[in-house]
C-alpha cells in the first residue's frame, strides 16, 4: 500500500491548465522530491494533495483510502509551507502542539510528544520562546516539527528552505532529511534549486507546464 | 470614512513652512474657544460640591448610568455576533456587486441618529415600539454594516496560510477560525468594538425618540435636566461624569489602535459555499433595509391609510399641535444654510490644522496640532452643546445670540472627519516633490500651494462632503443652541416624533426620510470621489 497515490488529477485556473493528468505514487517511507521551474504548478500540486486546491479531475489515496473529496483536515497529512505559516500568537510549543490539541490528546501526552519533537529537531527547550524571536533556521525546524508532531502519513513540504540564506540551505536540508527518515514519514519535498534536490538524493520528479516529464533516480 | 490615525510621520524629510506659527496660533485658538473654554465651564460648575453630590447619591441617575453602560454593551456584542459570521462568509465571497452590498449596509452609519430613531418608531409594532429592545435593535441597525464592513476588509488583508497551516494539521473551518483567524483579527475587532461602545454610551437622538418614559442614558438625562427641568448645575455635574468615562474609553481604543494593514493577503481562499454567501448577504441586507423601507411606507401612508403623498405636502404647512412655529420644510432651509456655513468653517479650520500637523517644525508641535484636530472626537456632542450653552451666555463672550455660534460649534463636531481625511493625504505626498518645486523657483508656500495642495486636494472634496453631512445631521449640540422658532432639521424631526398623533407622525417619517435621502446622497458623493482619488 502507498502512502500517496495521485491518479490523473487534473487543476485548472479558470481557462488555465495547471496540473494536467499528474500521476505519481510515494511508498511508505518514501522520500521524493518533485523539481520544476518557478509557475510550472509544483505548489498547486501540493495543495491539491493536502485538499487546500479543489481539483478538476482525478483521484487521491492517501494509505490506500480515497481522499478525493476528503476536507484538509481529515487527511491526516503534514505540510510545510513556504513562508512558514508560524501562528504568531502562539509561542513555539503551543505551534506544535497545535496539531495534536485537534486530534484531542490530552495535556500530559501533547507535553512529552512536543518535549519529543523538540530534541529531534535540536530545540530541546526553546518550548516558552515566541516564534517571532527565532533565527530563519530555528523557525524553519519549529515548522517541520509541528508538522510532524500528529504523526501524518505523508509529509509535503513546499519549498522549504526559501527564506534561508544560500549558504545554509544545504546544511538545513540534511537536518529535515534526518529529521524525516528518523520518523520513517512518507515526505513529498517540492523545490526548484538543483542542489537543493541532488542533495536530498531520493527519486526526483520534474514537473514542467502542468506535467510530468521525467522519473529518474538520482545519485 | 478613515478611523485609523495617520501619525505625524517622515519627521524628518519635510520641513518647516515659514510663518507657520501663525497656523498654529489660529488652530490652537479656535479649539480652545469652542472646545476647552466650553469643557472648563462645564467643569467648573459640575464640580461644585452641591451639583455632584447631588447626581451621585440619585437613584435616578444610579439607574440611568447603568442603562448607559448596560445598554452600550449589550449593543456592541450584538453587533459584532452579527458582524463576526457576516464578515468571514462575505470576505470569502465573489459575487459581482458584493462591494456594493457592502456600501449599502454601511449606509446607516452615517445617517443622523433621529432619522435611525424615527425610522425604528416605523419599524417595531406595538409594545416594542419604544423600550431597550427598540434602542438596541436600531443601535445594531446602525453599526452593523460598518462592522462589518470593516471586518471584511480586515479579513481580506489577512495573510492566508496560517489558516491553511491550521486545516492541515487538522482543525475544521470553524476551529481554525476561531484559533487562528479570530486572533489575528482581534485588533481589529477591539477597534469596531470601541466604536460602536462610545457611540452607543453617548447614544442621544435614538435614546430620545426610542427610550419612552423609562429609559434613558445619560446623554438624554443631561438634555432633560438642562432643557425641561432647567437643572444646569445637575447637568454639567452628569456631563463631567460621562466626560470621564468617554475619556477612559477613547485613551483605551487609542492604545488599542488595530495596526496599520499588515500586507495583502496571499493565496487565494476557496470561497464559502453559494448557500452561505447568499443567506450572509441577505441577512445583512435584510437588516439594513427593514427599517429604511418601514421608514419609507410611514411616510408614504396617508391618515386614511392609503398611500400618496399628504405627508410630504403637509411639510409645507403649518400644523396645529405639532410643536414647530414655522412649516416643517423651513427647517430644512434653516439646516442647509446652517450645514454649508459649518462645513466651510471646520475645512478652513481643518487644513489649518492639517498644514501646522504637517509642516510645523517640531515633532512635538505636530503632534499637539493632530491631537488638536482630533480631540473633540472625546466629547459627546451633548456636553458639547451645554458647555457652549454655559460659556457663552456671559461676558466675556456673550455671544448666545450671534447666528454665527451654531455653525462655529457644528464645525468643531465636524473637525476630526475633516482632519482625518485631509490629514493623511497631505502626509502622503512625497516631500520630494515640494523640493523639486522650490528648486525650481517656487517660494516655500507657492510650492505648498501648486504641489502638496494640488496632489491632495480631491480629499478635500471628500472633507467637504463629510463635514456636510455631519452638520447636517448634528442633533446633540444643535439642540442646545439653534433658536426655538428656527429649529434645523434633526430638531424638527425630533419635535415632531416625541407628538402623538398620526398626522404629526407621518410628517415627522416625511422629513426623516427626506433628511435621510439627503444624508446618502452627500454621502454617497464623498465617497465617488474617494474611490477616484
Amino acid at each position: 500500500m502507498n502512502a500517496l497515490s495521485v491518479r490523473d488529477v487534473t487543476v485548472r485556473f479558470g481557462e488555465r491548465m495547471v496540473l494536467d493528468r499528474i500521476s505519481l505514487d510515494v511508498e511508505q517511507s518514501e522520500l521524493v522530491v518533485v523539481m520544476g521551474p518557478s509557475g510550472c504548478g509544483k505548489s498547486t500540486l501540493l495543495r491539491a494533495i493536502a485538499g487546500l486546491e479543489p481539483i478538476a479531475g482525478g483521484s487521491l489515496l492517501l494509505d490506500g483510502r480515497d481522499a478525493t473529496t476528503l476536507p484538509p483536515h481529515q487527511r491526516n497529512i503534514g505540510f510545510v509551507f513556504q513562508d512558514l505559516a508560524l501562528f504568531p500568537h502562539l509561542d513555539v510549543g503551543e505551534n506544535i502542539a497545535y496539531g495534536l490539541r485537534r486530534r484531542g490528546m490530552k495535556a500530559p501526552e501533547r507535553r512529552a510528544r512536543v518535549a519529543e519533537l523538540l530534541d529531534l529537531v535540536g530545540l530541546g527547550d526553546s518550548t516558552l520562546r515566541n516564534v517571532q524571536t527565532l533565527s530563519g533556521g530555528e523557525q524553519q525546524r519549529v515548522a517541520v516539527a509541528r508538522a510532524l508532531a500528529p504523526s501524518p502519513s505523508l509529509l509535503l513540504l513546499d519549498e522549504p528552505l526559501s527564506a534561508l540564506d544560500a549558504d545554509r540551505k544545504l546544511g538545513i536540508a540534511d537536518e529535515i532529511v534526518r529529521v524525516i527518515r528518523t520518523t520513517g514519514t512518507a515526505a513529498l519535498y517540492v523545490t526548484h534549486d538543483e542542489d537543493e534536490a541532488a542533495r536530498i538524493g531520493s527519486r526526483v520528479l520534474r514537473l514542467q507546464d502542468g506535467r510530468l516529464i521525467g522519473d529518474a533516480a538520482a545519485t | 470614512m478613515s478611523w485609523r490615525r495617520a501619525q505625524p510621520s517622515e519627521a524628518r524629510t519635510r520641513r518647516a513652512l515659514p510663518h507657520v506659527g501663525a497656523l498654529q496660533l489660529a488652530s490652537v485658538a479656535f479649539v480652545a474657544l469652542f472646545v476647552i473654554w466650553p469643557f472648563a465651564r462645564l467643569l467648573v460648575d459640575g464640580l461644585s460640591a452641591s451639583a455632584l453630590g447631588d447626581v451621585i447619591s440619585n437613584t435616578r441617575v444610579r439607574r440611568i448610568a447603568w442603562f448607559t453602560v448596560w445598554q452600550a454593551a449589550l449593543s456592541t456584542a450584538t453587533v459584532l455576533t452579527l458582524a463576526l459570521p457576516l464578515s468571514a462568509v462575505l470576505s470569502r465571497s465573489r459575487f459581482r456587486g458584493r462591494r456594493a452590498a457592502l456600501m449599502f449596509a454601511a449606509a446607516p452609519f452615517t445617517l443622523p441618529t433621529v432619522v435611525v430613531g424615527t425610522a425604528f418608531l416605523a419599524t417595531l409594532p406595538g409594545d416594542l415600539r419604544q423600550g431597550w429592545f427598540a434602542i438596541i435593535c436600531a443601535h445594531t441597525f446602525f453599526n452593523v454594516g460598518m462592522a462589518t464592513r470593516v471586518l471584511t476588509t480586515a479579513s481580506e488583508g489577512l495573510d492566508s496560510s496560517p489558516w491553511e497551516a491550521a486545516r492541515t494539521l487538522g482543525a475544521s473551518p470553524f476551529v481554525a477560525w476561531r484559533t487562528i483567524t479570530f486572533r489575528q483579527l482581534r485588533p481589529n475587532v477591539l477597534a469596531v468594538a470601541s466604536i460602536v461602545g462610545t457611540l452607543t454610551l453617548t447614544s442621544f437622538g435614538t435614546v430620545l425618540l426610542l427610550g419612552g418614559p423609562s429609559y434613558a442614558t445619560v446623554d438624554v438625562e443631561i438634555y432633560r435636566q438642562a432643557l425641561q427641568v432647567l437643572r444646569l448645575d445637575r447637568a454639567a455635574a452628569l456631563a463631567v461624569l460621562q466626560f470621564a468615562v468617554v475619556g477612559a474609553v477613547l485613551v483605551w481604543t487609542l492604545r488599542h489602535e488595530p495596526p496599520a494593514a499588515s500586507t495583502r493577503g496571499r493565496g487565494r481562499r476557496d470561497p464559502m459555499p453559494l448557500v452561505a454567501q447568499v443567506a450572509a448577504t441577505g441577512l445583512l441586507t435584510g437588516v439594513v433595509l427593514t427599517p429604511l423601507v418601514a421608514l419609507t411606507r410611514r411616510a408614504l401612508r396617508q391618515v386614511d391609510g392609503s398611500f400618496g403623498f399628504d405627508n410630504f405636502r403637509a411639510l409645507a404647512k403649518v400644523t396645529r399641535g405639532s410643536g414647530l412655529v414655522d412649516t416643517p420644510i423651513t427647517s430644512l432651509v434653516v439646516s442647509l444654510r446652517t450645514a454649508s456655513v459649518a462645513a466651510a468653517i471646520a475645512i478652513v479650520v481643518g487644513v489649518v490644522v492639517a498644514i501646522a500637523a504637517t509642516r510645523s517644525r517640531s515633532l512635538a508641535a505636530r503632534r499637539v496640532m493632530h491631537a488638536l484636530g482630533t480631540v473633540p472626537l472625546a466629547t459627546s456632542a451633548v456636553a458639547l452643546g451645554l458647555g457652549v450653552l454655559l460659556g457663552f451666555s456671559s461676558e466675556p463672550f456673550a455671544w448666545r445670540r450671534s447666528a454665527l455660534l451654531l455653525p462655529c460649534v457644528q464645525a468643531i463636531v465636524c473637525l476630526p472627519f475633516v482632519v482625518r481625511t485631509i490629514l493623511p493625504a497631505l502626509a502622503e505626498v512625497p516631500p520630494a516633490l515640494a523640493d523639486a518645486a522650490e528648486t525650481l523657483g517656487a517660494s516655500p508656500w507657492r510650492a505648498w500651494w501648486s504641489i502638496d495642495f494640488a496632489v491632495a486636494r480631491r480629499s478635500i472634496g471628500v472633507a467637504i462632503g463629510l463635514a456636510f453631512t455631519v452638520a447636517l445631521g448634528e442633533f446633540g449640540a444643535s439642540s442646545f443652541l439653534a433658536r426655538p422658532q428656527t429649529p434645523t432639521m434633526p430638531i424638527a424631526i425630533a419635535r415632531l416624533s416625541g407628538r402623538p398623533g398620526q398626522v404629526v407622525q407621518g410628517q415627522a417619517a416625511a422629513l426623516a426620510l427626506v433628511l435621510g435621502v439627503l444624508t446618502m446622497l452627500c454621502v454617497g458623493l464623498a465617497e465617488r470621489s474617494r474611490r477616484l482619488q
